[in-house]
């Protein structure tokens, strides 16, 4: 559905999200960071730059057909990740408005383990350039 | 054994990098994040910013990368931050990213560290700006 149709408050279906040794191993090559553990923990916020980035896709965002800016950005952490665990994401609208012609939509996340005990939480302020 | 920054006005140690088109390939690769604003040179040509840029989020990571070198244990285990994104950081360009303890309060038996957060280009400009919490148990 696309992101104008949706009420705030809307909740997104909760996914699960596995991020492998080998794809921890790859972020934080890809960010630079030589120095993090990954056979042991998933670099902090590869598990909130995940969540974003399934949020974005679902919606149709990452497409080319609109330019997506983002603003802002929350993360708390409760424990560290390690890799191969499963978490599920769980996502609600907390707002979506438009403002001159253009969508600003801040998601909730919350990311938790197989016991449903929270492990991290985020919160993203993105615009959606003249997307209304 | 490695100190924590707990005093006000203490500084954390900086990390400089220039981010390239290639790292911010990969990075659309490892995080998923595909938008062509990233990748695609004729498509960010039409946008306000005329040409690609870095994704925030790998920006960010840097920020988390400094906070998890400065308190390895706690970072991971209750830290929270709150940023903005002030500014695109277009491949090529260096970032700075720094953070400098603001103060430290204790309240229920928890000692917390807040650390001021920036991340500035070669001539100053900010891209990122906030406040990053730090629980130390």
């Amino acid at each position: 559905m696309p992101l104008q149709d949706l009420d705030p408050g809307h909740e997104f279906p909760p996914e699960s999200l596995i991020i492998s040794e080998t794809e921890a191993t790859a972020y934080a090559a890809a960010v630079g960071d030589t120095s993090a553990r990954t056979s042991e923990r998933v670099p902090s916020m590869a598990v909130i730059a995940a969540g974003l980035s399934r949020f974005i896709e679902h919606l149709g965002l990452a497409d080319g057909s609109v330019e997506v800016v983002h603003t802002s950005q929350e993360a708390s952490f409760v424990r560290p990740v390690t890799p191969g665990e499963t978490l599920e994401i769980r996502a609600t609208l907390r707002s979506n408005a438009d403002r001159r012609g253009s969508r600003f939509a801040t998601v909730d996340m919350l990311f938790l383990d197989s016991a449903e005990e929270q492990v991290a939480e985020a919160s993203s302020l993105i615009i959606v350039v003249n997307a209304s | 054994m490695t100190t924590l920054p707990l005093s006000p006005g203490e500084k954390l140690e900086q990390i400089d990098r220039t981010i390239t088109q290639e790292q911010v390939q990969a990075y659309a690769n490892a995080a998923g994040d595909h938008n062509p604003i990233h990748l695609d040179a004729e498509f960010a040509a039409k946008t306000p910013f005329g040409r690609r840029i870095a994704h925030g989020m790998l920006t960010l990571a840097m920020v988390s990368e400094m906070l998890t070198t400065a308190y390895p244990d706690n970072w991971a285990s209750g830290g929270r931050l709150k940023v903005r994104f002030r500014a695109p950081v277009f491949p090529g360009e260096a970032v700075h990213v720094s953070g400098e303890v603001k103060k430290v309060t204790d309240k229920d038996s928890v000692r917390t560290v807040e650390i001021t957060i920036a991340v500035k280009k070669d001539d100053g400009e900010g891209v990122i700006t906030g406040q990053a919490f730090v629980p130390i148990r």
